[in-house]
């Protein structure tokens, strides 16, 4: 398997898992109370520090593990990259478009806030995901 | 998603004509990861043109004898 993609998968799995859990945590809150008085700054900040350290220390494990390999990015990897950002940007675009329809229909800032943050985390993991399946089943 | 290449290509038979050489010694010669290689040669990627001459080189056959294009049933106009 290429650096890139277990670099990938690595990557993809840590989105899923912080966001899935920070998506959850919220949902829940959401049943609760009424939107406009759910705290969700600080979890949302908070989510950052796990994801950073996971995505740091998990690439220094792949790193380590694959020395000679670490550094590699040829065509084919600059290519898959440039496929999954594509697939990422349209998705990213409907996140974004959400959440400037919310905004002009004056919505809650918690639906704002959270439209594009879903779009970006959605858009992050369908680039993964096309990433992963390129390496996998080739272009 | 995947569109098959048709693009072909004999680069395993002559890494072995070649005195076998294998895939990692193959990519390192051109400048690719192995895998790109090992992709290459199972179809699942097409090379860029600048990356199939240097394969061809580091293999000491010219272009042709590499890679193939089988222009089939499906023509356009």
């Amino acid at each position: 398997m290429a650096f890139q993609e277990k670099s990938s998968i690595v990557m993809t799995a840590i989105l899923a898992v912080v966001y899935g859990v920070y998506f959850t945590v919220v949902g829940q809150r959401m049943s609760g109370a009424p939107v406009d008085e759910i705290v969700y700054q600080p979890l949302l900040i908070v989510a950052v520090v796990p994801l950073v350290i996971l995505a740091a220390a998990s690439h220094i494990v792949l790193a380590l593990t694959n020395l000679k390999e670490a550094n590699d990015h040829d065509e084919r990897d600059r290519w898959i990259s440039l496929r999954g950002e594509r697939v990422g940007g349209y998705v990213l675009a409907v996140g974004v478009f959400a959440g400037l329809v919310l905004a002009m229909a004056e919505a809650p800032y918690f639906f704002v806030a959270h439209a594009l943050l879903a779009g970006w985390v959605l858009a992050e993991l369908s680039s993964g995901g096309t990433r992963i399946l390129l390496y996998r089943r080739g272009v | 998603m995947a569109k098959p290449t048709e693009v072909t290509n004999r680069i395993r038979a002559l890494r072995f004509a070649a005195g076998e050489i294998t895939q990692g010694e193959l990519a390192e010669r051109v400048g690719v990861t192995r895998q790109t290689i090992n992709a290459i040669e199972l179809g699942k990627y097409s090379p860029s043109l600048e990356v199939a001459f240097r394969i061809a080189q580091a293999l000491g056959r010219p272009l042709e004898a590499v890679f193939e294009y089988s222009d089939g049933p499906s023509s356009k106009g």
